[in-house]
């Protein structure tokens, strides 16, 4: 059930925040995005992307609204908040000193 | 951070989520599907592929749902609403579970209170930390604990300086006269600091002034007791400043205490303490004191200063000869080392008790997730996450918690009133005994630790049971599984050993109980009543002996008296005088010490009244109350055994008041030992001193006859009457009665364990009862194959027993162990019986085989009426 087993919670939320960075979208949308963004090495399944999102809403990163799909289907767009951008901002640089220590410590090998 | 309003909208708006989350899965499966069909896939296959990715739309939800905000809220909500309709639906295993929980809260939550009653709630005291009571001592006599003399007092008061106050009190009794009848009131004598050194302020009107207790100020003043003020002014404010006649004398009252214990109930009124310089009776330790330390001195600093005062008396008087001042904290106002431990013994029984009753229902509710296991482990199969079926099972058995309270609650409400209403003498303060904050605090929490403890056991075994051997497992199967039938024989044998440990503990305080009331008290009860025949004090010895003899005669010559006779002290609970003793002809001493022996004067025919036989010698006569020049006396057996073991001692003398006044007396009658201490100490040595006289106030007047004591007390009042109308009577009772007052505490103790037992026995018979009932159902296809393949009767049954009586077994040889290592802690508790009573250890195994036996049979006998043909066709 837990596609997030192969996939860092917070590498997911990483993910998430920047899919949505350039403009709001839906939950196919964003599991897409996310596929197209990391050259399909990541396909993010709803079992993981649908608690994430609702709890990224809860803790107030993204907003959700209804709205009409391209084929007229009432359909959940989230967006990031001003909250959101900060963390975007913070898990970025996380994932920055983390890629950097991790690379430094393969090549010290 | 969890926004307010999502919490609001996953509470309270709970239909509309799960329609949008649906929608946005729907929408999800729908667009998959679309782009499936897009690439060129066939409608259904998209459909089918779309479904497989998502991997199952419920799992989804429900993983959608356990990250809301105030999702476990929410899931409380509903597993609560769930539980409730679980237990509505077996509304008897409910109420048989409620009723399980309730007694066994009920018993913990009515035992906490009075434990907290007594041995928790602050005393309505200032900082009673730094309150000591204190008292004489007299290492070379061997006693520790005696009141102090008058002028000790005045003295240690006046050099000590470890002490910020100091108050002395003495019990004494006053007659209110001058409005209707005479009236016997309990008055205390008191220093004029006494309840400032306690911190009290009067409710109304004033404390005594700082310097009322010194000649020149004065002292016709008084205080009331908020009981009496209550029951005799109905609470008036206008009392302050009338007058009350007390003992011929006319007190102004100043002021009203509050109500509490100990001390603001000590008498009906108190009168000031005065302070005289020519006082010198330094040989009657009658005054209660008590001190609050000065700031920063320590309790042993004040011990080592009140040493050096008493050092200094001791050179100075001859009385104070060898004094020492023994020091103790106030906690131990609370109650004394008995009270104590029984309170201790009866919170531990009850924890027990509660701990069978979790055990119960850990049994009940395991019986019952056993029917369930099939839907528990469909709600798992469905996505329901273990804890999930944790808190499934918690909540129920918690919701059980809750309404059991309920019910304890109202158990301990009606114990406590009729705690209350008993009067029983062995809860000091009962009347201020409630369910208070505190006790309502301890019942929430004991409330959620018994229902974690009964739903714990059944949570784990079934979120951890393997979803698909339970689907398989059917309905039908013959047997429970061996880890289900396992957890409920340990919960079993547990019940067995806490009953078993329960009823030995019971079965020797009932025992000790027992041989406390068929003791040889060396007096009589039956037929006797008692009456206090207070004579003012400010009467002399002649007036007061005149009174008293004429009230003997009329008695005596009553219809129906046998016998009358006065003692100057209450037996058995009154005040016990006490001195040194020796004979003349020889240095007898007990460890190198002065014996010490108790007197009391009485009249003639008080032992006859009393039936204290007499066993040597004659009684006394009209003649040997007159002024003698060697006092003649009788003395009990064991004073005689103990001077002049073997010898004869009529006509020896005895020293009485050794080293003090050490006046001769003749022995002219030897009587029977008496346990006038009390039932559980040993007999008392006791001197019989013929006087009757002012000294003799209060009387205490015996009457034996067949006189009841509202008889008594309307005859005495015409007798009375008729002699001196200033005179009251109080205190009629029967002997009997008296007697039983005394073992308030240790009869309470064995009523309360007793019924704490046998209802332990009770409900760990009604867990072996209902485990061996639902196994046997649950078997009986496996019977009616065994009676179709030729078992007989016997077999099945033995089959069944053994089955039942295996944690039974186990169980008693726990509870055994457990009895021998907890019942030592009760040997303080006991009279005359040992911890290790073979005799109640018999008595209790044999009890607990029985009932198991017949726990057993029960539903043995059920499974000999399966009918072989009829279960097999079921199975």
């Amino acid at each position: 059930m837990s596609g997030a087993s192969n996939l860092l919670q917070g590498t997911l939320d990483l993910l998430i925040l920047k899919a949505l960075a350039l403009e709001e979208m839906h939950g196919l949308g964003i599991s897409r995005r996310i596929g197209q963004i990391t050259n399909n090495t990541f396909d993010v399944k709803p079992g993981s992307l649908f608690p994430a999102l609702h709890r990224m809403e809860q803790a107030g990163w993204l907003s959700s609204s209804w709205g009409e799909s391209e084929n007229n289907r009432r359909a959940r767009y989230y967006r990031l908040t001003k909250a959101g951008q900060r963390q975007l901002g913070v898990e970025r640089e996380q994932w920055d000193r983390i890629s950097m220590a991790i690379a430094s410590a393969l090549r010290a090998m | 951070m969890i926004s307010l309003k999502s919490l609001w909208r996953n509470l309270f708006r709970g239909a509309e989520f799960e329609r949008n989350l649906s929608d946005e899965l729907a929408f999800y499966a729908d667009l998959l599907t679309q782009e499936k069909i897009s690439r060129g896939m066939s409608a259904t296959d998209a459909r089918r592929e779309a479904l497989v990715e998502i991997g199952g739309i419920e799992q989804v939800k429900e993983e959608v749902r356990d990250v809301r905000a105030g999702s476990s809220w929410d899931g409380v909500f509903k597993d609560v609403r769930q539980s409730v309709r679980s237990l509505w639906h077996s509304r008897g295993w409910t109420a048989l579970a409620i009723g399980t929980l309730g007694i066994g809260l009920g018993a913990t939550i009515l035992i906490f209170s009075i434990f907290y009653g007594i041995l928790l709630q602050p005393m309505p005291f200032r900082n009673p930390g730094r309150l000591v009571q204190l008292w004489e001592a007299r290492a070379a006599k061997g006693w520790d604990q005696a009141g102090f003399s008058r002028p000790n007092f005045w003295d240690v008061r006046a050099r000590s300086t470890a002490f910020e106050s100091m108050g002395a009190m003495v019990g004494s009794n006053m007659n209110l006269t001058g409005s209707g009848n005479p009236e016997h009131l309990s008055a205390a004598v008191v220093s004029a600091q006494f309840f400032h050194v306690l911190g009290v302020t009067p409710i109304l009107g004033r404390d005594f002034g700082p310097l009322q207790d010194q000649p020149g100020h004065n002292h016709d003043v008084v205080l009331l007791s908020s009981r009496f003020w209550q029951s005799r002014f109905a609470g008036s404010r206008k009392v302050l400043g009338t007058k009350l006649h007390l003992d011929n004398h006319a007190y102004t009252v100043i002021g009203v205490l509050p109500n509490g214990e100990p001390w603001l109930n000590a008498g009906d009124v108190f009168v000031p303490m005065v302070y005289d310089p020519k006082e010198d009776d330094r040989g009657n330790f009658e005054a209660t004191v008590i001190g609050r330390l000065a700031p920063g001195v320590t309790i042993s600093a004040a011990r080592a200063e009140l040493q050096s005062i008493a050092q200094g008396l001791s050179k100075t008087y001859r009385e104070d000869r060898g004094m020492g001042v023994r020091v103790a904290q106030s906690e131990i106002w609370r109650a004394d080392a008995s009270l104590r431990r029984a309170l201790w013994v009866l919170l531990g029984a009850v924890s027990l008790l509660l701990l069978i009753a979790c055990v119960n229902i850990a049994n009940l509710l395991l019986a019952k997730a056993s029917a369930r296991s099939r839907e528990l482990c469909l709600r798992q199969a469905l996505g329901a996450s273990r804890h999930r079926i944790i808190r499934l099972v918690l909540s129920e058995s918690l919701l059980l918690g809750f309404l059991g309270a309920a019910l304890g609650l109202m158990i301990t409400e009606w114990g406590l009133a009729a705690i209350r209403f008993a009067g029983l003498s062995g809860i000091p303060n009962a009347a201020n005994i409630h369910v208070n904050g505190w006790v309502l605090g301890f019942a929430l929490a004991v409330t959620v630790l018994s229902g974690t403890i009964s739903g714990l056991m059944p949570a784990i075994q079934f979120s951890s049971g393997n979803i698909a051997a339970a689907l398989r497992e059917s309905d039908r199967t013959q047997t429970a599984s061996r880890t289900q039938n396992r957890g409920r024989t340990v919960l079993v044998a547990v019940e067995v050993a806490l009953s078993m440990i329960l009823l030995i503990g019971a079965s020797l305080l009932m025992r000790s109980f027992g041989k406390l009331l068929s003791v040889n008290r060396g007096f009589a009860t039956a037929n006797r009543v008692i009456a206090t025949v207070n004579i003012p004090l400010n009467y002399d010895d002649a007036r007061a002996a005149t009174i008293t003899g004429t009230l003997l005669e009329r008695v005596r010559a009553l219809p129906g008296v046998h016998a009358a006779g006065t003692v100057n002290s209450t037996p058995i609970v009154g005040w016990d005088p006490g001195m040194g003793f020796g004979a003349e002809d020889s240095a007898q001493t007990v460890d190198g010490k002065v014996p010490w022996a108790s007197w009391r004067f009485i009249s003639t025919g008080y032992l006859h009244s009393m039936g204290i036989p007499l066993l040597k010698g004659r009684q006394f006569v009209d003649s040997d109350f007159d002024r003698q020049k060697v006092r003649r006396v009788i003395v009990s057996q064991s004073i005689v055994n103990l001077l002049w073991p073997g010898k004869d001692p009529i006509g020896r003398h005895i020293i009485l008041w050794k080293g003090q006044g050490n006046d001769a007396a003749e022995v002219i009658g030897v009587a029977g030992n008496t346990r006038d201490h009390g039932l559980a100490q040993d007999p008392t040595r006791i001197v019989y001193i013929p006087f009757v006289g002012q000294t003799n106030s209060p009387a205490q007047l015996i009457v034996d006859g067949t006189l009841s004591p509202a008889q008594v007390a309307s005859s005495l009042r015409s007798i009375l009457a008729s002699i001196d109308p200033q005179i009251p009577v109080s205190g009629v009772e029967t002997m009997g009665e008296l007697v039983r007052s005394t073992l308030g505490s240790k009869r309470l103790d064995a009523a309360l364990l007793s019924t704490f037992a046998l209802i332990a026995l009770l409900l760990s018979m009604t867990g072996i009862y209902g485990v061996l009932s639902y196994s046997v159902a649950r078997r009986t296809a496996e019977i009616g194959i065994r009676v179709a393949l030729g078992a007989d009767r016997i077999a099945i049954l033995s089959l069944i027993v053994r089955e039942g009586m295996q944690p039974i077994l186990i169980g008693i040889a726990i509870g055994l162990a457990g009895s021998l290592a907890i019942t030592r802690l009760m040997a303080g508790l006991l009279f005359e019986v040992k911890p290790f009573d073979i005799a109640s250890y018999a008595t209790v195994t044999v009890l607990i085989v029985t009932t198991a036996l017949i726990a057993c049979w029960l539903p043995a006998r059920r499974a000999l009426r399966v009918d072989p043909a009829a279960a097999l066709r079921e199975a």
